[in-house]
This record gives structure tokens, sequence and C-alpha cells, in this order.
């Protein structure tokens, strides 16, 4: 736990909001670092004591095993690099990570079957 | 490790990203599906949103089993969203419609395909002969394929003579098509997303575009990335992802961007940022009518007299041109100050910007979705937005562009160019014009007695004729108005009133409307049909099938014909050449020499989409601007040649700011908005039977900015109460989610049919556009 924290810390340090010239004019504003926990899968382990999760389907991108309550738009300062054992992520150049990868809540069950199925390993052609 | 965040990424950027085909992808083929076996892939556009991402479907044993982002799309190049990749999923949920269903005695039996379209044919026949043409109703939608909404259209008005043909996009799209059509005399962006790749200034109004179109989102902060002087202005209501992306973020109070749009054209008169000669050559002004209401009461649309079709005269406005002096002097009132009162937004923040926007030395785009139409001055506020790009001359070029943005694949392809809206024919016309007549007799070959003369029912109202029970049988494709609907509870009870009411629903799922039909269609979906899609950017992008549809699913289309064949109408669908190309070469004929020309059919098998006008198989980025558009003549330079009234020229409107048609008050202390989020797609109807999507967003959430719910004694988790005058829902709050409300709004997004948050809203629509306004009503919120 206190690892991860360390490396927020360390992450907003690396990112002075440099895109962010001129102050909001109005209240609601938020930086998300400032945030209290969401309801967005609280329910998960904090980074770097996940384990991975299934993919929709091979090429799928790979889904968001922890929490990233008050995490949103620090991606990086983990998966960077690596560091606490998260996956490297091969395009850091995208950075609107959400776009793609969403966190999971074990704890819903689905609203109906779903028969796509496992569509396997497959041969590497 | 000294390098900042964004030097990497800069670095990175121009380094790593791989170029095919002559443009950067957005995504590494490495990061996309490489092991699966598969027997094909083939391309189709996506079926969501109104970006149009291109993707490559995947098929084994006639199974979809992966997407990837098609690198060869110029929309989206390699990039998806979760939603784009989870389309594979949304076919297979098992609760699929194999069988029609009819109700009898409360409960969906299934009974044959003859059976169910000799019903419709017979529901719809009685109907017709008893109470006339007006008691019938089609009611389609943004994701109906062009020749699907073609079909509809004509069995409709060249068959039934029935003009009570709608679909969703007027919950959604109308305000953007009545602001392009009076500012400019014909529908769609004069420009591209090539504009991306050439603004300096980006400024989103009432978008989340991080989440609702998030592949063009990612275009811009690409750009913003490899481009440092580049900066995105985000006018909200609530705070949202992509106001955390944003250089500038203003929060402004409901309804108050009709002040703040003004004040910086204010500025832009005031300060002599003006582009004279622009405006001298290329426009004109003109004002209309003022305090026009709501829509809110019965009588609004009958001229103040009983709701009755003979009655039925829906408001129109009265245009009325003015001088360049007179719209300063309307302007003299919007000073900054005076838009700060009703905005909260500090004067110099819109001094600030609209500076900003104005300066010669930076291109600037706009981009806006459902703050703007959803408004209950959806119309004006398109048009106050239009004023500042012609005030400036900032438009149809690369990079200065105004760029309305569509929520559904082909609210733009079938919608909006085919006409599936009361009043409308393809390519812009209207059956009210004797002319536009005369070409729909000559191409559809019926004689001009057949073809309904008084404009139909727009949405609210042909829900609100079938609550009343002056619409009898209604047939409604690929929606889900019994959740959408605002203050949908009367809709929903007028459809089960009975009283010789029969509903037809064409679906994949059971759904909120579903459950109130009399009889249900099991349709195909998206690849297990050939379709069409027009994406927000003009662009007209084909598939073919790719795999079968479940049980005895039947596309739309199919439907649609049989049902007219068993009307004595099937020789308008009689096609030597197939029917989703007969129908497809038949709407090229309206569009032809219109300013709209497609390329033939087989042409868009072939290719990633091409941009209309296709003249000489050559499409067109940007149009009404010579050299790129093959419309404008040598030497005439910028014409916007569509609005012959004007000779060209485009209009600038004096448009007032108005308040809602609903404010808080003591009893009712908050703003009501409902919206989106980026995992499921409106009603949720197929991406909450993705479980991977369900479990990243499993309901919807009441959202309260924390000082409210600190004073309600609220946390995130708790049951909250959230009333309005017509109804209350009770459901999770969240407090600092990915959404912050400003203090005193509320959010609710409506895609979970178990918190329908549309119990609550209000049925108010902007009178020139009939769009509802989903995003302002006045509620009271408590712990349940």
């Amino acid at each position: 736990m206190k690892g991860w924290i360390g490396l927020l810390v360390a992450s907003l340090f690396l990112s002075p909001d440099p895109w962010h010239l001129t102050p909001s004019p109005s209240e609601g504003v938020r930086s998300p670092a400032d945030r209290p926990p969401a309801l967005e899968a609280a329910e998960n382990p904090p980074p770097g004591s996940s384990k991975r999760l299934p993919r929709m389907y091979d090429g799928a991108p790979p889904q968001i095993p922890h929490s990233i309550a008050g995490l949103q738009g620090l991606c990086l300062g983990c998966h960077l690099e690596g560091a606490q054992g998260a996956t490297i992520v091969p395009h850091p150049d995208r950075p609107n990570c959400l776009q793609c990868h969403v966190p999971q809540d074990p704890s819903v069950k689905p609203l109906v079957r779903n028969s796509f199925g496992d569509p396997g390993p497959g041969r590497r052609k | 490790m000294k390098v900042s965040r964004r030097e990497f990424l800069k670095t990175s950027a121009a380094a790593g990203a791989a170029s095919v085909f002559g443009m950067d992808l957005l995504v590494p083929p490495e990061a996309q599906a490489q092991a699966v076996v598969v027997d094909r892939w083939q391309k189709a556009p996506c079926r969501f949103c109104g970006t149009g991402c291109g993707v490559l479907v995947g098929v084994r044993n006639k199974k979809i089993v992966a997407v990837k982002g098609d690198p060869e799309s110029p929309v989206n190049r390699g990039l998806l969203c979760i939603k784009g990749y989870a389309l594979p999923k949304i076919l297979y949920g098992e609760d699929r419609f194999t069988v029609p269903l009819l109700r009898r005695n409360g409960k969906f039996v299934k009974i044959s395909w003859d059976e169910a379209l000799d019903l419709v044919a017979r529901k719809f026949g009685e109907a017709i002969q008893k109470y006339g043409p007006e008691s019938v109703a089609f009611y389609g939608s943004g994701q109906w394929t062009m020749a699907e909404g073609y079909a509809a259209l004509k069995l409709m008005k060249a068959g039934l003579g029935s003009d009570n043909i709608e679909a969703n996009a007027r919950l959604c799209m109308a305000s953007a098509v009545a602001g392009f059509m009076t500012t400019f005399g014909g529908d769609e962006p004069m420009g591209c997303y090539d504009d991306i790749e050439y603004a300096d200034t980006f400024f989103l109004w009432g978008s989340n575009m991080a989440e609702m179109h998030p592949v063009l989102f990612s275009r811009i902060t690409d750009r913003r990335q490899k481009h440092p002087h580049v900066r995105i202005v985000d006018l909200t209501t609530l705070s949202t992802r992509t106001s955390e992306a944003a250089d500038i973020r203003i929060v402004f109070k409901p309804q108050a961007d009709l002040a703040i749009a003004n004040a910086m054209a204010h500025v832009i008169v005031k300060e002599g940022l003006v582009n004279e000669a622009f405006v001298r050559d290329h426009t004109v002004f003109k004002k209309g009518l003022e305090n026009i209401g709501y829509g809110v009461k019965d009588t609004d649309e009958f001229g103040g007299q009983e709701p009755r079709w003979a009655n039925y005269k829906p408001f129109t406005d009265r245009p009325q041109r003015i001088t360049f002096d007179e719209y300063k002097a309307f302007l003299e009132k919007y000073t900054p100050e005076y838009a700060a009162e009703v905005s909260s937004v500090p004067a110099q923040t819109i001094r600030e910007i609209a500076r900003l926007f104005a300066d010669p030395k930076r291109k600037s785009m706009s981009f806006w979705t459902m703050g703007f139409n959803q408004h209950s001055r959806g119309t004006w506020i398109n048009n106050l937005l239009y004023n500042l790009h012609l005030l400036t001359g900032k438009i149809s070029e690369p990079g200065n562009s105004p760029m309305s943005l569509t929520g559904q694949p082909s609210a733009c392809g079938t919608v909006r160019e085919v006409g599936t809206l009361a009043g409308r024919l393809p390519a812009d016309m209207v059956i009210m014009n004797p002319e536009h007549r005369a070409i729909a007799t000559k191409i559809w070959n019926v004689p001009d007695e057949k073809i309904p003369k008084k404009v139909g029912y727009h949405t609210v109202e042909m829900f609100r004729a079938l609550e009343r029970g002056d619409i009898k049988v209604i047939w409604i494709q690929v929606t889900n108005p019994f959740q959408t609907m605002p203050q949908v509870d009367r809709y929903r009870k007028g459809a089960r009133k009975g009283d010789g009411r029969f509903i037809i629903v064409s679906d994949i799922y059971p759904t909120r409307t579903t459950e109130l039909a009399d009889l249900i269609l099991p349709s195909a979906c998206w690849v297990e049909k050939e379709g069409v899609f027009g994406n927000t950017e003009r662009r007209t992008q084909h598939w073919f099938p790719a795999v079968p549809p479940p049980g005895q699913a039947k596309p739309d289309v199919w439907q649609i014909v049989e049902v007219a064949k068993r009307m004595k109408l099937g020789h308008l669908f009689d096609y030597k050449e197939g029917l989703e190309k007969g129908l497809f070469e038949e709407l090229r004929k309206w569009r032809e020499g219109k300013g709209k020309d497609l390329a033939p059919y087989d042409l868009y098998t072939k290719v990633r989409g091409m941009r209309w006008p296709v003249v000489d198989g050559k499409e067109t980025l940007w149009r009404y601007r010579e050299g790129y558009d093959p419309y404008v003549k040598k030497g005439e330079g910028v014409k916007f040649y569509l609005n012959k009234a004007d000779d060209g020229r485009a209009v600038i409107w004096a448009r007032p700011y108005e308040p809602p048609a609903e404010v808080p008050d003591r009893e009712y202390p908050f703003w009501l908005s409902t919206g989106r989020v980026l995992e499921h797609w409106h009603t949720g109807s197929m991406t909450r039977r993705v479980p991977e999507l369900h479990r990243a967003v499993p309901r919807a959430t009441i959202q309260l900015h924390p000082d409210d719910a600190k004073a309600l004694g609220i946390a995130s988790g708790d049951r909250v109460k959230v009333t309005s005058r017509r109804g209350s829902i009770t459901g999770v709050a969240e407090v600092e989610g990915r959404t912050v409300p400003q203090k005193g709004l509320v959010f609710v997004p409506f895609f979970d049919q178990d918190l329908l948050v549309n119990l609550v809203t209000l049925d108010s629509f902007c009178p020139i556009s009939k769009q509802p306004d989903y995003k302002k009503c006045a509620v009271r919120v408590e712990k349940a």
C-alpha cells in the first residue's frame, strides 16, 4: 500500500500539470488526485497487489485489475516503466488510457449470459 | 528521471508511431489481435457513436471472434475505444430475439413471420382506412442503415400517404440540423476530421468528448502532444474527463451558453476582431421571433387549440433581415459582465477566450454535442456558435471549422441525409415545397396526391398523439423510446392504454420498449446484414454481412419490404440490382447535383468510406470554398451555395438569451442533467450485455457536487431519491467520481434501465428544432 502511494506522489512530481495554464474560473473542478476514492470498482485491490485479468479475446485491450480511485490520469506513473510489476504499456504516446482499459468490479454478476465464449489461444499465423 | 513525462511522450510519439498508408497510426499494430485464428478479416464501420471508426471483423466458423481497429481507416487509424473492442460480444447475449413474438393475454407467444407480417400489414391498413393515414406512424433511428431508413421513408411517404415518420435523432441531432439549415441553408458540417491536425485552439461546448467521442478526442490530444502551442478550451456545466484534459476549463450555469456566445461576439465586434471582408462578402444578418416558449403544453403546437390532427400547426420561426449595425446594437447588452452574471464565469475569462478564438494567427475548431442540441434554445445556440466562426471568417478551410458531433453511427447518413423526419425528404428537401414534391413524384413514380402534404408529428408530439389515442399503430425500429423519451411515464402509460393501439417493435434484445409492445420482430444486427452508415464528417461507409443472424432474425429492411408487399406496395421496392444497392442507387438520384452527390454503390464496397459531395469520383474535404469544393466556381472564393434564399451567403443571427422552461426554486432547488458514460451506449441494451462493460460500470449513479452532498448528509454509496414535478427515482449516490457536477446540479446517466431518469425529466423542447432539453429541469434531492 505504502509503495504505490509513494509512486503516486512521485508521478505527480514528474508531471506538474503542464497543460493547465489558466486556473479554472469556476467551482467544481478539482484535479483527480485531490479526490477521495470513488465508486468505480473501489472494491478492487490497490495497484501493485493485483493479478492480471483475462482479456475479452486475444488482441482486446487488457483490463484494469486494480482500483483506480484517485488515480485517473496517473497511469503512466507505473505503466511507463513497469514499476511495482505493472504491465509496461507498448504505446505510451496514447495518454487517454481509460478510453480502452477499464476496471472491473468482480462482485458484479453479468445481467445476461453471453455466448461469445473464449476464442481459445489458437495458432499464431 | 529528469525528462518530464510530457517530453518523453513527445519524443516517443515522434519516434515510435508507426506510419503506414501515409498517416500515423494511433495504435501500434502489435497491440491488437495477432494470434486469433480467423477465416477472414472484413471491414465495417463501428455501430456505436457518430465518429464512424473503421473496424476489421474477425470471423471464424460463422461467428465473430475478434475485432481490431482498421489501420487503413482514416478516421481512427487503428485505434478504437472500449465499446468498439466489445463489438463482437454485443451480438451474443443469450436473450436475443430469434422469433416473432405476439402479446396474447398479457404474455408473449411465438408466431411465424408470415403471421407477424400479415398482422402488421392488416393493422396499418385498418387504421388508415378507419382513421386516416395520420393515425399510423414509424419511429426509427440514427442506427438504421441508409437503405433501412430510405425504405421506411418511401413506405410512409410514397406508399401509406403518412408523414408521421420520425427517428430518435430528433432527440439527439435536430437542433444541429435546424442550426445548419437556418445558418447555411444546408445540413451537415463543411469541414471534416482532418481539421483536427490543422487547428490550434479547440473549443468544446457541452461535449464530454473524452468519453463520448474518445477516438476523436485522442486525435485532439495527439495534436496537442506534438504541437505545444495547441490549447483545448472546455466549456461545460459539469467537470468531466474532458475538463481534466483541457487547458482552459470553464464551468457555466445551465443555459448561460447563450449569453457567453453572444458576449464573445460582443468582444469580437468591440475589439475590432471582425473579418470585415468576409462578413461583407459572405454573410447576411437576421433576427427571428423571441419569447418562443417551450412546447410543454399539449396545446402549444396546435395554435392554442385542442390537440387534434386538424389543429396541428407546429411553431415556425419568422426570420427577418437586419443590418450589421442593428446586429451590433443587439450585441450591446451582451457585455462580458452581463454574461458573467448569467453564467458565473468571470468577464475576463470570456474576454480571453473570445480573443483566443478570434486570434488571426490561430485556427479555431469548435466541437459540440448534446449540451447544445438538447437545449430548449438548441437552434439558437447552434446559430450563435456559427456567428463566431462567420464574424471571424474562420470556416470552410483546414483547421477553421465548426464541427457538430453526432451520437449515432448514421444519424447523418440515414436520418438527416435520407430525411426520415416529419416534413423532410432526401437531400434537405421538404414535402411542403412543390418543386421538391415534383422531384419525389418523378423518382418514386407515384402521383402527387399520394404524397402527404401536411407536415407530420415530430417525436414528442408523436408520442403525445399515441398517448391521446390519435395515433393507433406505430412501428418502432432500432431504438428504445420508452426509456429515452423525456417525461417517459406519460408515454409508457399511453402505450398500454389499449383502445385500438398497436405497437410493433423491431429489436434484438428485450428493452423497456419491447416490454410495452404488442408485437416484437427479431432483427439482424450490424454485420449480420449488409449496410451503409454516414458519419459526422459526411463519410459514407459500407459493409457486407459477416455472419448470419440468429434463429429467424431478419434485417429491418426485409421486414419493411415484406410488409409493403402485403399492402400491395411491393412495386415500390422492386429493384433488379438487389434491395440494398437498389435503394442506395435511388437515393443517389435525389442527391445528384444538389451538393450532396454520392459515389456509385459498388465503389463504397471497396474504399474506407468517402466524404460527400463525391464528384467525378473525388470526395470533398472542405465545402463552400474554392479549390476544395467542386460546387464553388473559380473566382467565387467562398460560396454558401445551398443557401439560395440569401444569394449564397450564410446568416449571422441575433438570438437572445432566454431562460429554460424550468429553473430550480425553493421546492425543487437543483438542476438535473442527464447524459452518457464511455462504457455504455445510449440505453445500454447492447453494452450492458457485455460482461466486461457491465462490470466496469454496473449501474447509473446519482452524481452530486461534494458541497451539496455534504450539506445533504449524503456520501458515495448512499441511497438517494431524486424528485421532480413529474416523478422520482431512487438510486446510489456518487460524489467525486469521474464526473463532478457544478454546485447545485445533479447528473444522472440514462443508460440504466433500472434507474429510469426520464421518469423525472421534462418534455420541453426547442420550438424550432423540436428537440427536447434533457439537460435542464428542477429537482429535489434527499437521502432515501
